[in-house]
């Protein structure tokens, strides 16, 4: 057994650690992230509860926006399998000389939110989002106008929902269908007039 | 930094950061398959966790925000905004390196038109402000040295 004679060198008092793994601070640290995921798992509680509170709850695994525009669609009376088809797309100059010419309808596939803060003159609202009960809602006028052309718009840019909207309306026998690929963007920089 | 100082940026950061936070969840919290579409555009999450994800989000910002904003348990308040804020950042980042065109949603997704980069900075700047807080939190609540 060592001892310690009178003679040696005071030993240092140890230090305390700084850092390391059994440092208090590290401790605070393991009990923060602890607690971090009890948050967290009572914040998933918490959201499940409240999706399952509302009056549409969200499925819990995710559907693509092509997958819900599909189930929507076999909602419809004789609603063929969707497929995702390529329109016929026009541009801006082609689209201005549509819009008020009573022979094209226009359409804004945009959520209805969007299309209530402003839209193309004319447009009528038949949501991505909401395609089956948009349609049922447009239906008479859809279809006592299925010689009339139809063109659909979105966003603009990258929006896909305008493609989405005019497969749909491709599989459900309108053929005259057309996609406005600029959108709202595209239509309000030009400093085109819109409607409220 | 003296006491003083640093109590009155605990303040500031604390304010700030609550109330962001407080904001950004309640902007989200009628958005439903629009605000899971926007998480499913960055392509990091599989399916089946999309959903419980973002369901998970609003009541985290909200509550986490709150404790900052309070004081009642803002380190873990701190730590917890610090997390998220850097998985924003993370995300953020990876759908700018992939060319991927990302709507954040952080605001709700109705605020359309947001620029990812300024995205990406803001996340940072809350990501340093949850840092720092955090780092004085700790550091009010560290033992004094035995003298």
């Amino acid at each position: 057994m060592e001892s310690a004679s009178l003679t040696d060198p005071p030993k240092p008092a140890p230090l305390a650690p700084v850092g390391g793994s059994g440092s208090p601070r590290s401790g605070t640290f393991t009990r923060d992230i602890v607690g971090v995921i009890c948050l967290a798992v009572a914040s998933l509680l918490t959201g499940l509860a409240i999706n399952h509170l509302r009056a549409a709850p969200l499925p819990l695994v995710y559907q693509t926006p092509e997958q819900r525009l599909a189930a929507e669609l076999t909602t419809l009376v004789e609603a063929p399998a969707f497929r995702l088809s390529d329109a016929d797309t026009i541009s801006l100059d082609q689209f201005r000389g549509m819009v008020g010419d009573h022979q094209t309808i226009i359409l804004d596939a945009r959520a209805a939110p969007f299309y209530q803060q402003g839209h193309i003159p004319g447009a009528l609202n038949l949501s991505r989002d909401d395609f089956a009960a948009d349609y049922r809602r447009l239906r008479p006028t859809l279809d006592a106008s299925k010689d009339k052309s139809i063109v659909v718009y979105c966003s603009g840019g990258d929006c896909h929902d305008s493609r989405m909207v005019a497969s749909a309306l491709l599989s459900l026998g309108f053929s005259q269908v057309r996609v406005f690929t600029g959108g709202w963007s595209g239509w309000t920089e030009a400093g085109l007039p819109i409607e409220k | 930094m003296t006491g003083r100082s640093s109590r009155y940026l605990e303040w500031v950061l604390r304010l700030i950061i609550g109330g962001v936070f407080i904001y950004a969840g309640w902007a989200k919290r009628n958005d439903g398959i629009e605000f899971a579409d926007s998480v499913a555009s960055f392509r990091i999450l599989p399916s089946a966790v999309i959903v419980p994800f973002m369901l998970s989000i609003v009541p985290f910002e909200i509550g986490a925000g709150a404790m900052v904003l309070t004081g009642w348990q803002k380190r873990l308040g701190a730590l917890g905004l610090l997390i998220m804020a850097s998985m924003y950042c993370i995300a953020l980042a990876l759908a700018l390196a992939r060319g991927i065109t990302v709507n954040c949603g952080c605001f709700g997704t109705s605020a359309v038109g947001a620029n990812p980069w300024v995205d990406l900075g803001r996340d940072l700047l809350l990501a340093a402000g949850c840092a720092m807080l955090y780092r004085i939190a700790t550091r009010s609540v560290a033992p004094k040295p035995a003298v």
